[in-house]
């Protein structure tokens, strides 16, 4: 009458398709969900992401139109940038999937789950590798096909080409995804105890290198040229034909070019690699599930915490200004945030290498009494680091009140208003995000020599800049929190974060075309040889309205949450 | 088709057969030594109780015994088969309800029971009438068919324990099974332990609850600082202590201190048949 291990014979990927049909089960029932709740958010969305996906396609399109009007080298660059573009992206997507995986393989939830039912280990691993994949890179597809289309616009490709693109990008994308798991697995298997600090080191460590690499090439070449030829020297690494990368652009290369052998070629070298890889990675890491995820657990420890004074310092250094009450629910705050690895280094990498990248730039082969040239850089030095943060506060400011709802039983009966609350976190949010990019902005205007006119301006506008991104983020963040879940990334990827995230870039977009238009209003009215070392009056009352845009956005962001979450029941 | 609580369709049992069997079974967290040189037996047909303080090794000795965690020394055996060695073999056996239980947010519950029942096996006439019998059972009908990210805990608990006694296990293992229910949802689980003890199955379970552990277990082992301090059925721990002594002051008096062994040394019986 009990169980009976012989109950029913299963083949040998019943429980892969089982898991996967419980995967499918749960993604309809979520879009069923969100269709009969959200039917006009979805649809918002998704037309933005569409408006997204066309400006990608426009941009793509341009660039490669660019580099196809080069004399001579013009094949040869295209063929750089794919090398360089599959490069990079398999890095990033190797440890994207290796985050994902150590938290699906070895994370308390499902895998707690399923470990102890009797199910084969190599399924899970297989069903895992996948999800991570598809989920890693659904962002990564997405600017395949804009890339596809831009490609086959530029150049008069055969019928074939789409196919062929399309097998190498998805071809590629299995063996980072393989990678990073793999990367999970040496983590949950050498390093159990403390797998943030390991990813944390590594990180610090790449960093240390890109330094002391620029430090090297900066210091042994003087010139401007020099320079760049020596980097592009040293980065060489990234065009060897042993990497996958580079089978992928030189597949997608002659697949351009109609030679459909040489790109079946190196299609059968990337699938090949990544089949081989994948049966090696499902089979030992399956076979070792059990006793790696049992290790893995060790990690979870409480550690005895003896330096909460620097926290408190630090707290009464930044918000000394505020009551005590508000004090205390910053010094939470920022210890939440110092103890959370996943955060602060993200931003601390971003930061670095953001720095490294403004102390570089009179590196850089700049007319310095060009005023456009001057003007350019300046004008595209302040959208990158816009751009960053508004990924930033969208991906780390927008679920803070979420995850306030754990705790809201204890701070609702606390004797202050929930809206102070929300300006509590846009006061913690502006800090941070705030002291971080006006130090780049700092570095890099006093860097490029610019007039002390010109230095205000910028560091102005990103404070302004500022001042809306994380207004929009907490204020939508109350608008639309997810009450119960615990994971920001969750959070974050959910509707209202999409709205956020669209809401953030547009702001961005906007901003950043007023300071384009006006400073080259300024700059050819001057007409001199260098930026003008004054602004007109008009100027300034126009780069005010752009402060003011930024504020006001700020403010009825703040205020659309406000309302909401005043009325918020938990 | 013998249901839980149906007595009539009983099937002997052999109440002397060893369902777990942990020797000598130890189990480090860094310098944290959660389970020390623990040994236990459980039978067919008992209702097992784990009691201990706080961070006394409980749930640690509950995620080797289900294959969670490994151990460091020692040997898990479930209806003999070697957790180590026999993962898969011992797991068809086993049903685990951790104290916080997992399911899937975007599953409604007969969802959830489904996929459990699919991965354990149980065809789909077999398991649909056990699931119409436990739903029932455990009143459950009224949300079967929402998704699991509206359940209150209670819900998630319930659905939880039926999925896992949608197969039928020889070792059900749980975690403390009645924190967050209602008394009404307390006694019919109760009762299901009993019943399923009745019928020759293994109820491992952990719990804070001295009433429960009274009123429910056959035997109660007392663990504090990884070390078993003190097993038996409830009339020998009795028999250990001060006359006329309840089991909260037993439980007290022994958890007290050091960890150090202050009643009786621990005593391995079998437990009374079914």
């Amino acid at each position: 009458m009990y169980a009976d291990s012989e109950r029913q014979p299963k083949h040998a990927l019943a429980d892969a398709w089982l898991l996967m049909r419980c995967r499918a089960r749960q993604l309809g029932n979520a879009v069923d969900q969100q269709l009969r709740e959200t039917p006009f958010q979805t649809l918002a969305v998704l037309a933005l992401l569409s408006l997204i996906w066309s400006a990608l396609y426009l941009l793509l399109d341009n660039v490669l139109r660019l580099v196809g009007g080069w004399p001579l080298i013009g094949v040869v660059a295209k063929c750089q940038i794919f090398v360089n573009f599959f490069f990079v992206l398999a890095i990033m997507l190797a440890f994207s999937n290796a985050i994902l995986a150590f938290g699906n393989l070895y994370g308390r939830d499902e895998a707690g789950q399923l470990i102890t039912m009797p199910v084969q280990a190599r399924n899970v691993i297989l069903v895992k590798w996948l999800e991570g994949m598809l989920l890693s890179s659904w962002s990564f597809l997405l600017l395949g096909v804009p890339l596809m289309l831009a490609i086959a616009a530029q150049n008069r490709v055969a019928w074939y080409f789409y196919f062929l693109f399309t097998g190498h990008f998805v071809g590629f994308v299995v063996i980072p995804a393989t990678a990073g798991v793999v990367l999970a697995w040496f983590v949950a298997t050498f390093a159990p105890r403390r797998p943030l600090v390991l990813a944390l080191w590594i990180g610090c460590g790449a960093v240390a290198v890109v330094v002391a690499w620029f430090w090297r090439i900066s210091l042994s070449s003087g010139e401007a040229d020099a320079w760049l030829r020596r980097m592009l020297e040293d980065l060489s690494f990234t065009r060897s034909i042993m990497l996958p990368s580079t089978w992928t652009a030189e597949g997608i290369t002659c697949a351009i070019q109609g030679r459909v052998a040489d790109s079946l070629f190196y299609l059968l070298v990337v699938a090949g690699n990544a089949v081989f890889l994948v049966w090696l990675t499902v089979n030992i890491i399956g076979a070792t599930w059990s006793r790696t995820y049992s290790r893995a657990q060790h990690g979870r420890l409480q550690t005895t915490i003896r330096r909460g004074w620097v926290t408190e310092v630090l707290c009464r250094v930044l918000f000394g200004y505020l009551p005590r009450q508000l004090q205390l629910i910053m010094l939470k705050d920022v210890r939440n945030f110092a103890r959370d690895a996943t955060q602060w280094t993200q931003m601390a990498i971003m930061l670095g290498l953001l720095l490294l990248y403004a102390a570089n730039l009179h590196r850089l082969p700049i007319n310095a009494g060009s005023s456009s040239m001057q003007a350019l850089v300046s004008f595209l030095n302040l959208t990158t680091v816009s751009l960053i943060l508004a990924t930033f506060t969208s991906r780390f400011v927008f679920p803070l009140l979420s995850l306030e709802s754990q705790q809201l039983w204890l701070l609702s009966l606390l004797p202050i208003r929930r809206v102070t609350m929300l300006f509590v976190k846009f006061l913690f949010a502006l800090t941070v995000t705030g002291a971080s990019s006006l130090v780049v902005m700092g570095v890099a205007v006093f860097m490029l020599g610019l007039p002390l006119v010109w230095v205000q301006v910028n560091i102005l506008l990103c404070f302004g800049v500022c001042v809306g991104l994380c207004g929009l983020s907490v204020g939508l963040g109350a608008r639309f929190p997810v009450l119960g879940q615990r994971n920001p990334a969750r959070i974050a990827a959910g509707i209202g974060g999409s709205i956020n995230l669209i809401a953030s870039m547009v702001f961005v977009a906007i901003v950043m075309l007023g300071m384009g238009v006006l400073t080259l209003r300024e700059v050819r009215a001057a007409m001199g040889p260098g930026m003008p070392p004054v602004i007109s009056p008009e100027g300034w009352r126009l780069y005010g309205m752009i402060l003011g845009l930024c504020v006001a956005v700020a403010a009825s962001a703040l205020w659309i949450g406000a309302r909401r979450f005043a009325r918020l029941e938990f | 088709m013998a249901e839980v609580g149906d007595t009539s369709l009983q099937a002997p049992y052999d109440a002397s057969e060893i369902v777990v069997e942990l020797d000598g079974v130890s189990k480090r967290f860094g310098a944290k030594l959660a389970v020390a040189d623990l040994s236990l037996t459980l039978r067919a047909g008992e209702v097992f109780a784990f009691l201990g303080p706080n961070g006394a090794g409980k749930t640690t000795t509950l995620k080797m015994t289900s294959g969670l965690l490994r151990t460091d020394t020692g040997s898990v055996t479930v209806c003999q088969h070697s957790m180590l060695r026999e993962a898969r073999l011992a797991k068809q056996h086993i049903a685990y309800v951790p104290d916080q239980p997992f399911l899937y947010d975007k599953l409604t519950g007969r969802e959830f029971i489904g996929f459990v029942r699919e991965m354990y096996g149980v065809p789909v006439g077999e398991g649909g009438e056990r699931l119409a019998y436990l739903a029932k059972r455990l009143d459950m009908n009224g949300f079967l068919d929402r998704l699991a990210e509206t359940y209150s805990h209670g819900m998630k608990q319930k659905v939880a324990l039926a999925a896992a006694l949608i197969h039928r296990p020889r070792l059900l293992i749980v975690d403390e099974p009645m924190v967050g229910l209602d008394p009404r949802t307390i006694r019919v689980i109760k009762t299901i332990f009993r019943e399923i003890a009745s019928e020759g199955g293994t109820v491992f379970m952990s719990t804070h609850t001295l009433d429960i552990a009274e009123q429910v277990a056959d035997r109660i082992a007392i663990i504090n600082l990884g070390r078993l301090i003190a097993l038996g059925t409830l009339a020998e721990l009795h028999a250990s202590a001060a006359p006329g002594s309840r089991l909260e002051d037993i439980f007290l008096k022994l958890t007290d201190g050091d960890g150090e062994v202050t009643a009786a040394e621990p005593v391995e019986q079998p437990p009374a048949a079914g």
